[in-house]
């Protein structure tokens, strides 16, 4: 990649541009986001609603990975349940939210809001997006070129979208023009500096030496900083989950978890925890054997070749250890990698998941700190689950959620709520 | 080709006169089919006696494999070639290892150890000799080695560049050593230098040397003190650090014209080999058509890296070295981190038959990880 900031096609620019510094994409930006800002917030939900249900309808995007998740993120319901939740109103209700007798607070975007989008997910930058839309701020996603293929196509269909509110026609546009593509080397750290100081909120994902890396660049004083970080998944089954009629469903919807985004998601199970029961460990990862034998082919692609070397190891490492067993399919697909160790094993990605036998599913506990994100939770008895609950959240656990739902993109996400830290919140005062 | 003795291979007999007799069959005359039938029965028992290896035996057994019924050498279990790093391979008691190879690779901090018993290093020197006569002739020659005398010293660590130097010194009547350590930096050794201008013009000599070492250190050196040799009758054998060398846009050819200059070699005589410790004995150098072709104890094997299936000619994929050499660990079959493709399954212009292949590069380790990158959790029972 060249030393200079790509600008790529697509958003608010027509064309594609190489430049040394973001100050004009960063005044067009400026410009174009009054419309938004005028815009009702009902329409932008509409707009988006509108375009998730007419992306699963277009085939010429049926091959960008996550797409069907992504229309269903897009439904109304959900969009207004976020825009509730992060902004304490419903997105049709014109009123302040009330403080106290005398004071009342709005919320206004906070301006040009920049993303450093990790790789690993391809549409990240999309969901960043639309949290950052729902604030009415404008956008610069700086983006792996990789994934350009794939956010390209998705902000040519928006722009075609339309909707009738009354009198009034409202294009996809709106949101568009407010958003850019770049890409630049992160090594550069002039251009990186320039990025940063161009944003009045950041948001970073990524490994632990690229967010370290981004947040000390030089800010502005009022920017906010918003770090989705790395972070480790698992999932826990308690016995009488196991020994319930539904414990096959359930492997089924953890199959499921384990070969979206080839387990390349800080959402992704790496280590799968089964409390001792009847049903013995063998069995169990014979039966998750059978669940991710039933996924559709269509659920795996190719994985990357480094992670493929890595699964290929680590299978090698359990095979030639007679005190260690594994599952595989022929081919890379799947790899079931049986031990007792109780600890969360390092991620080798590429659908290898490693299962384990614990006595007490309270032994998980201490290994839990704040690089845990996402905790599937089978517990059938509900005190214990809320029990459980709180010791996670205690111990620095993000979310627990349910076999299925652990790439759910919901708010709160990293115990934050993304979208509500990318609006100022102003004061008024009651007449 | 038609085998000598149809009955030359038969299960119950001795691995060891299968492997003697293996060159029998000249060093690049196998077809794939006869290669299949030669190897197949060897590799078979020699997977029999690798289970006395707890490792392998709990290999074979998980993947549910009875040795004796192998269908094909395609289906013959391989062995992550880094495997060496974490597990004692060894398939003879510990009474019968003369030496292990230690070989810490270009790219990792971790060592490989390879066990080696007599036998083993035997039909690897065989092995080293049948290939390099195939490609200098019967004669014993002068070995210049594009390295410092240390490099082949027992007492330091056996690494590919070692491997690769002790080897190729089996041929060799002579050695002269081209560089010299000053400190901890490389450079070449004007004595050493002046020998070689020495040698008679038409006294046949073969180089060895590490690629990017010959690119970094020789080749600036000869280009800064105005150097030319004329070794118009020498062979070099080059390999290692190619990646390197493409991160500064320096390609194979390229590479070959610069050594032609400055050495004098003609083209068709610069020799990429590929090689690997874990396989000793069995060298891969180019021909004089620039394909590497496989020796009648060995086979080849390209996997598709996604479905680990064997590729189609032409379909880049993960290198896997079968041998039937080593007896003292299991080397049967190995996969590499390092891609190729086949070129074709015979029939290549230099006159060696049997499969031909071109190496291509070493698998990048993953780059894109993200917000799933998490580095190792610090806790454990």
């Amino acid at each position: 990649m060249e030393d200079k900031i790509l600008i790529h096609e697509g958003g608010c620019v027509a064309e594609e541009r190489y430049a040394d510094s973001f100050e004009e994409l960063v005044g067009e930006l400026d410009v174009n986001r009054r419309m938004l800002f005028d815009c009702p917030d009902e329409i932008i939900i509409l707009l988006l609603a509108q375009f998730g249900k007419e992306i699963i309808k277009d085939r010429s995007l049926a091959l960008i990975p996550g797409l069907s998740y992504l229309s269903l993120w897009l439904r109304k319901e959900n969009l207004n349940a976020i825009y509730r939740v992060n902004f304490r109103n419903r997105p049709d209700i014109r009123y302040p939210v009330v403080v106290d007798s005398r004071t009342e607070m709005i919320h206004v975007p906070r301006g040009i809001v920049c993303h450093w989008i990790a790789g690993n997910i391809p549409l990240l930058g999309f969901f960043s997006l639309v949290l950052a839309t729902l604030g009415k701020n404008a956008s610069i996603l700086k983006i792996h070129p990789q994934i350009y293929k794939y956010l390209h196509l998705l902000f040519r269909k928006l722009e075609q979208v339309t909707i009738d509110a009354g009198e009034v026609q409202y294009s996809g546009k709106i949101i568009t023009s407010v958003v850019s593509m770049v890409s630049f080397p992160g090594k550069n750290e002039d251009l990186s500096r320039t990025f940063s100081l161009s944003a009045d909120c950041r948001v970073v994902y990524g490994s632990d030496e690229a967010v370290q890396v981004i947040s000390s660049l030089p800010h502005k004083v009022h920017a906010d900083t918003i770090v989705y970080g790395p972070k480790y998944s698992f999932a826990v089954f308690d016995r009488e989950t196991i020994e319930s009629p539904d414990f096959s469903l359930m492997l089924k919807r953890l199959a499921q978890d384990i070969v979206l985004y080839n387990q390349a998601a800080c959402s992704s199970p790496h280590t799968v925890f089964f409390e001792k029961s009847s049903v013995t460990i063998k069995d169990i990862a014979g039966r998750l054997k059978s669940a991710l034998q039933s996924l559709q082919d269509r659920m795996f692609y190719p994985l990357d070749e480094g992670i493929a070397l890595s699964v290929i190891n680590t299978r090698a490492r359990y095979l030639l250890d007679d005190a260690r067993d594994i599952l595989t399919s022929d081919d890379l697909k799947w790899t079931i990698c049986i031990n007792d160790m109780i600890s969360l094993e390092e991620p080798v990605q590429g659908r290898c998941v490693f299962v384990k036998e614990v006595p007490d599913i309270d032994l998980i506990l201490p290994l839990v700190n704040r690089k845990v994100q996402t905790v599937a939770l089978e517990i059938i008895d509900n005190a214990r689950r809320e029990r459980y609950v709180r010791e996670l959240a205690y111990h620095g656990a993000d979310r627990a959620m349910v076999a299925g739902m652990m790439h759910e993109y919901t708010q709160p996400w990293d115990g934050m709520l993304g979208a509500g830290r990318m609006v100022r919140w102003i004061a008024v005062a009651k007449k | 080709m038609r085998l000598k003795d149809s009955t030359f291979l038969m299960i119950d007999e001795r691995i060891e006169l299968a492997i003697s007799r293996i060159w029998d069959y000249g060093v690049y005359d196998l077809n794939e089919n006869d290669r299949e039938e030669i190897l197949l029965p060897v590799i078979r028992a020699q997977t029999r006696d690798a289970l006395v290896n707890p490792h392998i035996r709990s290999f074979i057994d998980k993947l549910s494999v009875n040795p004796d019924e192998i269908p094909s050498l395609e289906l013959v279990p391989w062995v992550p070639v880094t495997m060496f790093k974490e597990f004692d391979l060894a398939t003879v008691p510990a009474d019968d290892i003369v030496k292990i190879l230690r070989s810490s690779g270009t790219t990792s901090q971790q060592t490989s150890k390879i066990p080696l018993d007599k036998v083993t290093i035997q039909n690897q020197n065989r092995s080293l000799s049948k290939i390099l006569a195939n490609y200098l002739g019967p004669k014993r020659l002068t070995f210049i080695v594009i390295d410092h005398p240390e490099i082949n010293d027992p007492r330091n660590e056996f690494s590919a560049r070692t491997a690769g130097v002790r080897g190729l010194s089996l041929y060799a009547r002579k050695i002269i050593y081209l560089l010299k350590k000053e400190g901890d930096t490389l450079t070449v050794n004007p004595d050493a230098l002046l020998e070689i201008e020495q040698l008679g013009k038409n006294t046949p000599v073969y180089l060895f040397g590490f690629t990017w070492i010959i690119w970094s250190v020789c080749i600036p050196y000869f280009r800064k003190h105005d150097i030319c040799l004329n070794l118009s009758d020498a062979t070099l054998f080059h390999g290692g650090g190619w990646k390197n060398l493409h991160k500064i846009a320096v390609g194979k050819d390229f590479f070959a014209i610069e050594i032609q200059k400055l050495f004098g070699i003609p083209s068709n005589r610069i020799l990429d080999f590929y090689g690997m410790a874990e396989q000793t004995g069995i060298i891969f150098p180019d021909c004089e058509c620039g394909f590497k072709h496989v020796p009648s104890c060995a086979k080849i094997i390209i996997r598709n890296i996604q479905t680990l299936k064997p590729c189609d000619i032409g379909e880049r994929g993960l290198i896997e070295v079968m041998s039937i050499l080593p007896v003292s660990y299991y080397g049967q079959a190995l996969l590499t981190e390092d891609t190729g493709r086949i070129i074709g399954l015979d029939g290549c212009h230099c006159g060696r038959r049997g499969m031909f292949f071109e190496f291509l590069n070493r698998v990048e380790r993953a780059e894109i990880r993200g917000c799933g990158d998490t580095f190792r959790m610090d806790h454990g029972r």
